[in-house]
């Protein structure tokens, strides 16, 4: 009890000290050469991301290459409400959305650290409401539904094989995801309160076994609630206090400050089936000045930076947080340090480790649905991707996530170089992760 | 390099809601012309397969076949797969009706609620909304009204958290829901006049239930089933021999799978398709299987160019009698379908009309040109059919 109470007391410390008026942390910039890269051969990656732009298919772009705690190469375009605004650079602040799920996992593995939390707890110690859940085979109502053949672990929040899904939306249509659907469990605009949000799942049958298959799903907004349960703290201050603060984060949140409004990039695109998260049509905004070499913009606008200062009912950590390119990169900067950044440890060794390494003992088969193609090479971590050569899986190419609004992000293993690439488009509709890595990986020398 | 990304932009070019498509410039026609548009499509895994034929003058023009129907097992699209083609059932509908009034059993004019009372206590709900009291009819429905979309129903709409009472109704008491209490067309319309209508009738155009209305008129009129008067007075008669809403057991072969697209909430490495094939359950099997005027018909291609044909008037195809003043009406009446001058074909009266699962169709009165484009996704993601009009008029004018 008492250690609770000095938790919460450094964390208003903190947020007294921190204030509004902190710097964002800057990274010393080298030239790519002094870094083993060849700046000519990175152009590439700006001259397609620029084709884009100028083509009026995203809205702006930013693409930070970090190695060893410094900035090589920085590619930027377009401004921040696509022609009004500030020019987008490191510190503009966009919406993570999936990119959230690797630091609410960081947190989890925090806990861990500090042995308020194990991979084998069961959900259940922390929402008894997930002791005997029922699972709908396939998710499909039809099939004969079975009690789980075990409990639902953090484990298995971190890695996605809860059971549990998205929406049909996103998840595509099964009666399961339908009722998510139907229902908005886990919409972040649904008005319910995080422990509304858990009974509410609670009721809905899992789609799998839990630890039988990879589903991409709610689980990690499932570990905020828990992380709130242990901590007794809001995922939002929890966060602040054990990993934006002792990073330096200072521009990664949920809630935008309105001053903030500017620097935030707006949310544009063509939409889920040309309609916005709100069910409203997306309408395509063509011209929006006179200057006959205006972009011809092929995007609507989807969501308003203003519209990130409300503070939810919920704090979504599979989806809510918002940052910059800069302050993602010092996340990951830690990552790629196992742990440790500027002599500090902010996670263990073996709890970064962990979460790089695939935790996922499943058959690439089950991957399928969720990688595409691309299923026989990907593995999971805690809350990361893993992607192995094709041609040979005991090799890890890179370990990356990315969010619905087309942004992503990578890091090589092998030399700890980062990539953050951050845009503003609804969905994830141009997919280049593998395209600019792989043009970074050509540009090294 | 240079040429996948240039195809990427004309397959989004595409992309969206139904009113924002961008059209080909005028003078890009052949089947090149086709080609550009359709083949990035499948080269950038956007759709599994399609089928496009076009006929002029009642004689074939040009096929196009690419890609699968049924990736798993390898089956090619033809001109005699059957696919599920949503709301391009509402033309065969409206061809009923017409059938009616050339008969003198029904007139334009006539209300719906002298064929269907339980719609005599049918109120407004203005915007669809509960808050404001519900007001009373301005004036009684009509077939007409019906025709082109006006009477003031609305449609059964996905969930959102921004839809209005009414469209929550009709979700709510599970109107022609998949996964709701299976219900034929009578006590699905003698719910739907349980709930108010958006706005007063002839007040505005919406997409909606309004065929579905239609075809329960001809139950009650012609006291047959739909289906079996669809049959028995449009299908047979135009010799579309493989169109049904039950396809027959030794027809399931030909059908094409039915997929959804996926959206990918985070980059995939590689170039993932963005389509899968859907998990059809035994009930959704069975709602698709009622017979309704909105939707429902399973067809071919070869099946609904005869169709068109009929619509221009071709005299070399099973012949559906119908006498060409009614035949324009038709034209002129069928939901969806923009009539008009387009500018490459000035005072030429076309068609379009798409498909919830991505068929369309379209015509050009001038040309005679007609064609039809068959894939199975759900929902549609590209509008087309602007598109391959414009091609088709182009390609075609010398020839007419």
């Amino acid at each position: 009890m008492l250690n609770v109470k000095t938790i919460s007391l450094a964390a208003m410390l903190s947020a007294t000290l921190t204030g509004t008026n902190v710097c964002a942390y800057e990274f010393e910039k080298v030239a790519p050469e002094s870094v083993g890269f060849d700046s000519v051969k990175l152009e590439n990656a700006d001259t397609k991301l620029k084709q884009l732009y100028s083509d009026g298919r995203i809205p702006n772009y930013v693409l930070n290459l970090y190695k060893d705690g410094k900035l090589y190469y920085s590619a930027t375009g377009g401004l921040t409400n696509l022609e009004e605004g500030e020019p987008v650079d490191g510190d503009t602040i966009y919406h993570l959305a999936s990119m959230s799920k690797p630091i609410v996992a960081s947190a989890g593995f925090r806990l861990i650290d500090e042995g308020r939390l194990q991979l084998d707890d069961k959900l259940s110690q922390f929402f008894p409401q997930f002791k005997e859940m029922l699972v709908a085979p396939g998710g499909n109502f039809e099939n004969q539904f079975e009690p789980a053949k075990r409990e639902i672990t953090i484990a298995d929040l971190m890695t996605h094989t809860a059971g549990f899904t998205y929406p049909s939306w996103l998840a595509g249509a099964n009666d399961v995801s339908n009722t998510y659907e139907e229902t908005g469990v886990f919409n972040t605009a649904n008005g319910l309160s995080l422990e509304e949000n858990m009974s509410l799942l609670s009721e809905m049958p899992l789609l799998a076994h839990p630890g039988e298959n990879f589903n991409y799903s709610v689980s990690l907004d499932v570990l905020g609630a828990v992380i709130e349960k242990v901590t007794g703290q809001n995922l939002a201050d929890y966060l602040k206090e054990s990993i934006f603060d002792p990073l330096g984060m200072t521009d990664t949140y949920f809630v935008l400050d309105p001053e903030k409004v500017g620097k935030t990039s707006t949310v544009f695109g063509i939409g889920i089936n040309g309609m916005g998260l709100d069910g409203n049509p997306i309408v395509p905004l063509g011209k929006i000045s006179a200057d006959p070499n205006a972009i011809n913009w092929k995007i609507g606008a989807v969501l308003p930076a203003a519209f990130l200062t409300r503070t939810p009912t919920w704090y979504s950590g599979g989806g809510g947080l918002i940052s910059s390119a800069n302050d993602y990169a010092r996340y990951l900067s830690m990552i790629a340090g196992r742990g440790s950044i500027d002599g500090k440890q902010v996670l263990s060794e073996k709890s970064a480790n962990m979460q790089i390494d695939s935790l996922v003992d499943l058959d690439f088969e089950m991957m399928r649905e969720a990688f595409g193609d691309a299923y026989d090479y990907i593995t999971f971590g805690g809350g990361f991707g893993i992607k192995r050569e094709p041609d040979d899986p005991t090799v890890t190419d890179y370990i990356f996530w990315g969010g619905l609004f087309n942004t992503f992000f990578w890091f090589d293993p092998r030399d700890n170089s980062i990539g953050v690439f951050l845009t503003s488009h609804l969905p994830a509709t141009f997919n280049l992760s593998d395209d600019i890595e792989d043009m970074v990986d050509r540009a090294r020398k | 390099m240079k040429r996948s990304i240039v195809s990427i932009f004309t397959a989004l070019a595409v992309i969206g809601a139904a009113c924002h498509a961008e059209t080909i410039k005028a003078g890009k026609s052949g089947a090149l012309a086709f080609d550009e548009v359709l083949l990035p499509l499948i080269e950038d895994r956007r759709l599994p397969g399609y089928f496009l034929s076009i006929q002029q003058g009642g004689e074939s023009k040009l096929e196009r076949a690419q890609g699968f129907v049924d990736e798993k097992n390898k089956v090619s699209p033809t001109s005699n797969t059957i696919f599920e083609i949503g709301s391009m059932t509402e033309p065969l509908t409206a061809t009923a009706i017409m059938v009616l009034v050339e008969e003198g059993k029904i007139s334009l004019d006539d209300r719906l609620i002298d064929f269907l009372p339980e719609f005599k206590g049918l109120k407004v709900a203005p915007n669809g909304s509960y808050d404001v009291p519900l007001v009373e009819l301005s004036q009684q429905i009509t077939i007409d009204h019906l025709l082109n979309h006006s009477a003031g129903f609305s449609a059964v709409k996905r969930f959102s958290l921004r839809l209005s009472n009414v469209d929550k109704s009709y979700r709510e008491k599970g109107l022609f829901r998949n996964n709701a209490e299976l219900r034929d067309l009578k006590s699905n319309i003698a719910l739907l006049a349980s709930i108010p209508l958006i706005f007063q009738p002839g007040e505005a155009k919406t997409d909606s239930v309004s065929y579905d209305v239609l075809a329960r008129i001809i139950e009650v009129v012609t006291k047959q089933s739909f289906d079996s008067f669809l049959t028995t007075n449009v299908l047979v008669p135009l010799g579309m021999l493989d169109t049904h809403f039950v396809v027959p057991t030794d027809k399931q072969s030909r059908r094409a799978a039915m997929h959804e697209p996926v959206v990918w909430g985070y980059n995939v490495p590689g170039k993932p398709k963005m389509y899968r094939q859907s998990i059809i359950s035994q009930t959704a099997k069975a709602q698709s299987n009622i017979a309704r005027g909105r939707t429902g018909i399973k067809s071919t291609a070869n099946d609904y160019l005869k169709f068109l044909g009929f619509l221009l008037g071709e005299e070399d195809l099973p012949r559906l009698s119908m006498s060409s003043a009614s035949r324009l009406e038709l034209i002129k009446k069928i939901k969806g379908l923009e009539i008009g001058t387009n500018n490459t074909q000035k005072h030429a009266a076309h068609l379009t009309g798409q498909g919830r699962f991505n068929t369309a169709f379209w015509l050009d009165t001038q040309t005679r040109a007609s064609g039809v484009f068959m894939t199975q996704i759900n929902p549609a993601q590209f509008d087309l059919a602007p598109t391959l009009l414009n091609i088709t008029a182009e390609t075609f004018k010398n020839d007419s």
